[in-house]
């Protein structure tokens, strides 16, 4: 039976822009493996749509925005899931890279069924440098640490634990880490902040062997 | 460590990242070094989340260097 991928994103905002662009991977690997993917892009980020998608019981979720404790925001910042939607994960495995919501969100949607949630506990940074603006996927700032994130749904596609996946996107990160501290390249200053800050942010929710 | 002590270190070494380089922070939005400089200055949510970060970083880096030092064991 085929998988299904469903993937949230919106470029509204630069943030927004780079994860946008980023997830890219993501939809290219899946396809590549012949999974289903569903996206849910900009005016199709929304909550009504994502709600609608949700109920076609995907195998992974995958929704990039801002976000909070309890909420993730969409196109234009709607809010897509908040505190009483968490049941819609059900069955799901989920990577939600959006601020903080593993916290709330991500514990409330494991108790309400779903298989595990992957995420962050906090702010999630993005470093970028001002002439790569137009070209996100060419910033040497930002790479390595949208590289390192996305690791964590590239390894669920490919049949990983939710626990390893969350390990391989830490141990690249130290692995990045460890040779920019020895580089001497101005921008990977920045790099090496938000890695040491999202890695140690990043965690999961769940039965640690759920996979796809 | 008090409050002015932090924001002062946090400000000195956001001064050593190149002034081209932004952030994009979560549900705050977008910041420049600059921006963000001030931001630490004025004591704002978004300068509490710079000064965190600084932390975190400095929390972090002695649990990496243990991780370097045992990959480099014999």
């Amino acid at each position: 039976m085929t998988k299904k991928l469903l993937l949230a994103r919106s470029d509204h905002d630069i943030g927004n822009h780079y994860l946008f662009m980023y997830s890219q991977e993501i939809v290219t690997e899946a396809e590549a493996r012949g999974w289903s993917v569903e996206r849910a892009d900009n005016d199709r980020n929304t909550r009504k749509s994502v709600h609608s998608r949700l109920s076609n019981k995907p195998n992974l979720v995958v929704l990039n925005g801002h976000g909070s404790d309890d909420e993730v925001y969409g196109f234009k910042d709607e809010v897509v899931l908040g505190p009483y939607d968490s049941a819609l994960l059900s069955g799901c495995v989920a990577f939600i890279r959006a601020c903080a919501s593993l916290n709330g969100l991500g514990v409330r949607a494991v108790k309400s069924g779903a298989k595990a949630v992957a995420g962050y506990r906090g702010d999630f940074w993005i470093p970028r440098i001002h002439e790569y603006h137009a070209t996100p996927l060419k910033d040497p700032s930002a790479r390595p640490v949208l590289e390192a994130s996305n690791l964590v749904p590239l390894r669920l596609l490919k049949g990983a634990s939710v626990q390893s996946a969350v390990e391989a996107s830490k141990k690249y990160s130290f692995e990045l880490i460890s040779r920019m501290l020895t580089s001497g390249e101005p921008y990977d200053s920045p790099s090496v902040r938000a890695l040491i800050n999202n890695q140690a942010l990043l965690g999961f929710e769940g039965e640690p062997t759920s996979s796809v | 460590m008090d409050d002015a002590y932090l924001k002062r270190l946090v400000v000195t070494r956001l001064k050593a990242i190149p002034p081209n380089v932004s952030f994009s922070i979560g549900r705050f939005g977008d910041f420049s070094r600059d921006q963000l400089i001030q931001e630490v200055e004025r004591g704002s949510s978004v300068g509490k989340a710079a000064i965190q970060l600084e932390l975190t970083f400095l929390r972090e880096m002695p649990k990496l260097s243990e991780k370097i030092g045992a990959s480099l064991s014999p």
